[in-house]
């Protein structure tokens, strides 16, 4: 009888057309804990999922990274979704993963949702539980690790804004075993030995890492401070408890030191201005009340008494120029008329015409003679010549209404 | 006035003081008399604010858990 013989690449197929055509290993969810893990440079994750009793490779390719949410780690717990396969060449089966989530308990993206439900429905994160922040913050304690990025960072800024300010710090540790309580005797010290405000934080991690900040007992120990607590967890896109129930939220520890140490030099600037302020309107009022005493005081000198009477006595040396100039004209006038009327007169007078050969009879009463009637033969006449007189006898008298 | 009883004025307390003395400044009917008194006081106010300031620079210091300070 001839035995049947096949090829290794017959037979793997032959398995990879079983599996191929099995409906539940197409879409099959396997729960399992991580371990030999590992990232290949091409995007792909190979690693292995076990339980108590056996194991079975896995693999995620790069094009299915999508279903893949956190960092993958040894030990954790996950739910791995896809499809079981045959690796021909290799002639093993394996879990071709399209969908990891982390698994129950292990899942600390519900974790870290249900606690956030839980306090919020406590009102821990209610807005009128958040205490101020202080704008001029004097002793600020920090609670962080006293190695990490975080200190060296706040110093930093701290000093640049301003080296005046008290900075004091309860070293944490703020991952791993024992975070937890130390954070919470932190704040507790701190809040105790009296600071004006309090950092708690750290810087960048992955979730597990700032896991810490996300634990009940570390929300309450901020919620239960009385000093303003301005939490300060890992980078902008962390959020975790601590954020949601301090008092302020910086999105990292740099920015906490920005919002918690206030600008020395900005102060000093404002004070500056605010002298300067003040001085400028001291020096309006100044002026002003200058301005009204000049004011008044002129008023004042128009309305003196002396200021009258100087008024007065120009008034009265005005009139008496005016009178003085009137007097000038009116005598310049007359003068100037008895000159035309002294010449008029001198045309009139009579020795001019006795010059011209006219002769004045006066008779011996020494009236003038102006008509013959009145003169008898024999009368005594006076003619007065240019030169001398004549005394004359008449000798006849010719009447002009005789001839 | 009250100052020497309770606790020391916060920066903050003597800002706020400062910027009311400024308001009251800025008023035009206030006297010249109450503008030289606002002014004193002002000026007061910022030495105040100047010695608040502490400008001493400080070492950060770390709080052990007995809650003793050290130098760090």
């Amino acid at each position: 009888m001839m035995k049947n013989v096949y090829s290794v690449g017959q037979v793997n197929t032959y398995i990879k057309n079983m599996f191929a055509q099995d409906f539940m290993l197409q879409r099959i969810s396997v729960k399992g804990e991580v371990s030999n893990c590992k990232y290949h440079t091409s995007g792909h994750i190979y690693f292995t999922l076990k339980d108590s009793v056996g194991t079975i490779s896995a693999v995620m390719f790069a094009g299915s990274r999508r279903g893949l949410k956190f960092t993958m780690k040894e030990g954790d717990k996950v739910i791995v979704t896809g499809s079981v396969e045959v690796y021909e060449r290799d002639g093993k089966y394996q879990l071709y993963a399209r969908e990891i989530e982390l698994d129950g308990a292990g899942n600390l993206y519900l974790k870290f949702e249900a606690l956030k439900r839980e306090l919020e429905e406590m009102g821990m994160f209610a807005p009128e539980y958040k205490k101020p922040i202080p704008k001029f913050a004097m002793r600020i304690g920090i609670v962080t690790a006293p190695t990490g990025a975080a200190i060296q960072d706040i110093r930093n800024i701290a000093k640049r804004r301003n080296p005046y300010v008290e900075l004091i710090l309860y070293p944490a540790l703020v991952q791993g075993d024992g975070a937890v309580p130390s954070i919470i005797n932190g704040i507790r010290a701190l809040d105790a030995h009296g600071v004006d405000v309090m950092i708690v934080g750290r810087g960048g991690g992955s979730i597990e890492d700032l896991w810490a900040f996300n634990e009940e007992e570390v929300a309450r120990a901020i919620f239960e401070c009385e000093t303003p607590v301005i939490s300060a967890v890992g980078h902008e896109t962390d959020t975790t408890i601590a954020d949601y129930v301090a008092d302020l939220r910086a999105p990292t520890p740099s920015a906490a030191a920005e919002l918690a140490v206030f600008d020395y030099y900005l102060v000093k600037e404002q004070m500056t201005s605010m002298e300067g302020h003040m001085r400028r309107l001291l020096r309006q009022k100044m002026e002003a009340a200058r301005m009204r005493l000049a004011h008044a005081q002129t008023k004042l000198r128009y309305l003196s008494p002396e200021n009258k009477l100087r008024e007065n006595r120009k008034y009265a040396a005005d009139l008496e120029e005016r009178a003085t100039m009137r007097m000038t004209q009116l005598l310049e006038q007359k003068r100037h008329q008895l000159a035309l009327l002294s010449g008029q007169l001198e045309g009139m007078s009579p020795v001019k015409k006795l010059s011209q050969g006219y002769s004045y009879v006066s008779n011996e009463n020494g009236y003038a003679v102006t008509d013959a009637l009145h003169v008898e033969k024999g009368d005594i006449l006076d003619i007065r010549l240019l030169h001398g007189a004549l005394k004359t006898e008449v000798i006849e008298v010719l009447n002009d209404n005789k001839q | 006035m009250s100052e020497e009883k309770g606790k020391k004025r916060s920066l903050e307390e003597t800002f706020a003081e400062i910027e009311t003395i400024i308001e009251q400044m800025e008023r035009p009917e206030v006297s010249l008399d109450e503008s030289f008194q606002l002014y004193q006081r002002g000026v007061g106010e910022l030495k105040a604010c100047n010695e608040l300031l502490d400008e001493v620079e400080k070492k950060m210091q770390v709080l052990a858990a007995d809650g003793s300070l050290e130098e760090m």
